[in-house]
């Protein structure tokens, strides 16, 4: 299993030096329009945080909390990756990710997991391991000289939402690797939400010691989904989404902890998702409230039903997500 | 044990040193030092997996034997030290006999509620939400109270766990998701206009 997953994440590999080679061939970045140096930019971060041997240390800042946590990643001789990820305060959750798969270990409670994902859950959007391309209809991105970050010369990038219905992202990328070494995420306004920043960073010439003994580790049990999930019931879909959020998944299922029957919705844009929940609005009996955040959200009472949508999203976006809800039209 | 001693264990078992004295020398010391035999084993081991000298298919019974080995091993105090708390290293690489996603997403969608909840004063984390269901039917009271805007302390706590289900189980959906997405990204595209089209009529888009 191992050999087969090797050579997936070199032929991605292979494709990600394509890319890497197409920007390459525009003769300097920064002589062009600041647009487009800004993607170059945002694709070299993509691509090192696919490529680079490094050992970092970070602080996740989140409203008033700080969670400080070890990073580690490298690239196997036959370019398997490898990312460890350790939390250094409270619970002692880790996660190993080899190539394709990302293994979830927390302590001390056995539950312990392994997703089929080549993107680390938690840290960063999964969006910023992917070339900017993707996310060019909806958001914007803009470069500047950064100030110094962790001792390093940087540029500083922003991603906008086209409508400034969506958070913002602040990114502060390495001038010599590429490296991501601070991020800020904040409302249109400027408020900062969240934030990471590296406070140590060392870039190596091969995989960190630490990780090189990773390969051969147990795997957690890998996490399975039920194939055929039952469609929504209540007949009632959200009318409105910010431009480009297009459906992922659909179902109806009791929601994940309290077992309330919902319908759900998940929707993305490539770097925001949204959840959109409907219940029974006599069983949930949640209060009209609003919480922004981080992970904002919103609850509306409409008829029999309760609206709740969940997302990294201003409130008053998901407010005007919630109101748009209504009866499918027959 | 230091870097430069993991590079003279990887030398030697590549029969790199530089000089028969040398080798000698190092042998002795992976002789007379449990952690460095440690070591030693782990890194043939991973040569041999890299060199593909191990048998196909074989991958999966390494890391059973890596798994046995390690419940075999000695407690943590014997294990290799290194910069990243090796030490803890065979504690936590010991994988759960049981899969459940909702505790451990929990640990993190319970801290976003913690810190987003300013509307609510429950104090209180319960990383396993090991509840009664909501649903059903509610104390007779519940509504009244509620309309005199003075929840009580258990509907607060009620109505904590329930926002608190909500993140969680949109955290637990992103990783689905992603999953979704990289086993199947070709059908994705495919399901979801499939799940469009029956979801939302046509005249709606």
């Amino acid at each position: 299993m191992g050999l087969l997953l090797a050579s997936v994440t070199v032929s991605t590999a292979a494709q990600e030096n394509v890319t890497d080679n197409a920007s390459n061939t525009t003769p300097s970045p920064t002589a062009q329009s600041p647009a487009s140096s800004a993607e170059f930019w945002f694709n070299q971060m993509s691509t090192a945080l696919r490529e680079l041997n490094f050992e970092a240390t970070l602080v996740k800042s989140s409203g008033s909390r700080l969670e400080p946590m070890t990073w580690l990643h490298g690239v196997y001789q036959d370019g398997l990756e490898v990312e460890l990820v350790v939390r250094l305060n409270g619970a002692d959750v880790r996660s190993v990710r080899i190539g394709d798969d990302t293994s979830y270990y927390s302590q001390p409670s056995d539950s312990s997991y392994t997703l089929h994902s080549d993107v680390t859950y938690g840290l960063l959007p999964a969006a910023f391991y992917q070339p900017f391309e993707a996310l060019q209809p909806h958001y914007q991105v803009r470069v500047d000289r950064g100030m110094r970050v962790t001792g390093r010369a940087t540029y500083f990038i922003r991603i906008l939402s086209r409508n400034n219905d969506r958070y913002h992202y602040g990114l502060w990328i390495d001038r010599s690797s590429g490296m991501l070494l601070k991020m800020q995420m904040t409302t249109p306004q400027g408020e900062v939400l969240e934030q990471i920043q590296l406070t140590t960073f060392s870039e190596r010439e091969s995989m960190p010691i630490s990780l090189s003994d990773l390969r051969g580790v147990p795997r957690p049990p890998r996490l399975h989904e039920i194939r055929n999930l039952e469609a929504p019931q209540y007949g009632v879909q959200a009318q409105w989404l910010p431009a480009g959020f297009e459906l992922l998944r659909a179902s109806h299922r009791r929601i994940a902890g309290t077992q309330l029957a919902t319908d759900h919705f998940l929707y993305t844009d490539g770097l925001t998702e949204v959840s959109i929940y409907v219940s029974n609005r006599q069983q949930q009996a949640l209060p009209e409230l609003a919480i922004q955040g981080p992970e904002s959200l919103f609850n509306l009472n409409l008829g029999e039903h309760a609206i709740t949508v969940v997302g990294k999203l201003p409130a008053t976006t998901l407010e005007r997500i919630a109101q748009s809800v209504q009866a499918d039209s027959e | 044990m230091t870097d430069r001693s993991y590079e003279q264990l990887s030398a030697l078992l590549d029969n790199a040193s530089e000089n028969s004295r040398e080798q000698e020398q190092q042998l002795d010391t992976l002789l007379s030092d449990s952690e460095a035999q440690q070591v030693w084993s782990r890194y043939a081991l991973i040569g041999r997996v890299m060199k593909g000298d191990t048998a196909d298919q074989q991958p999966l019974d390494i890391s059973a034997a890596v798994a046995a080995r390690i419940e075999s091993e000695a407690p943590p105090t014997q294990v290799v030290q290194g910069r990243f708390g090796k030490q803890r290293i065979q504690r936590w690489l010991r994988p759960a006999g049981s899969v459940a996603i909702a505790a451990s997403v929990a640990l993190i969608a319970v801290v976003s509620v913690q810190q987003n909840t300013p509307v609510v004063p429950e104090e209180t984390v319960q990383p396993a939400f090991a509840t009664a269901p909501l649903g059903g039917r509610n104390p007779v009271s519940y509504n009244t109270v509620l309309q005199s805007n003075e929840p009580t302390q258990a509907e607060l706590a009620q109505q904590t766990r329930l926002l608190q289900s909500y993140m969680l189980d949109h955290q637990q959906q992103l990783q689905l998701s992603l999953q979704a997405q990289q086993l199947n990204e070709n059908l994705e595209t495919t399901s979801e206009t499939a799940a469009e089209s029956d979801g939302k009529p046509t005249e709606n888009d």
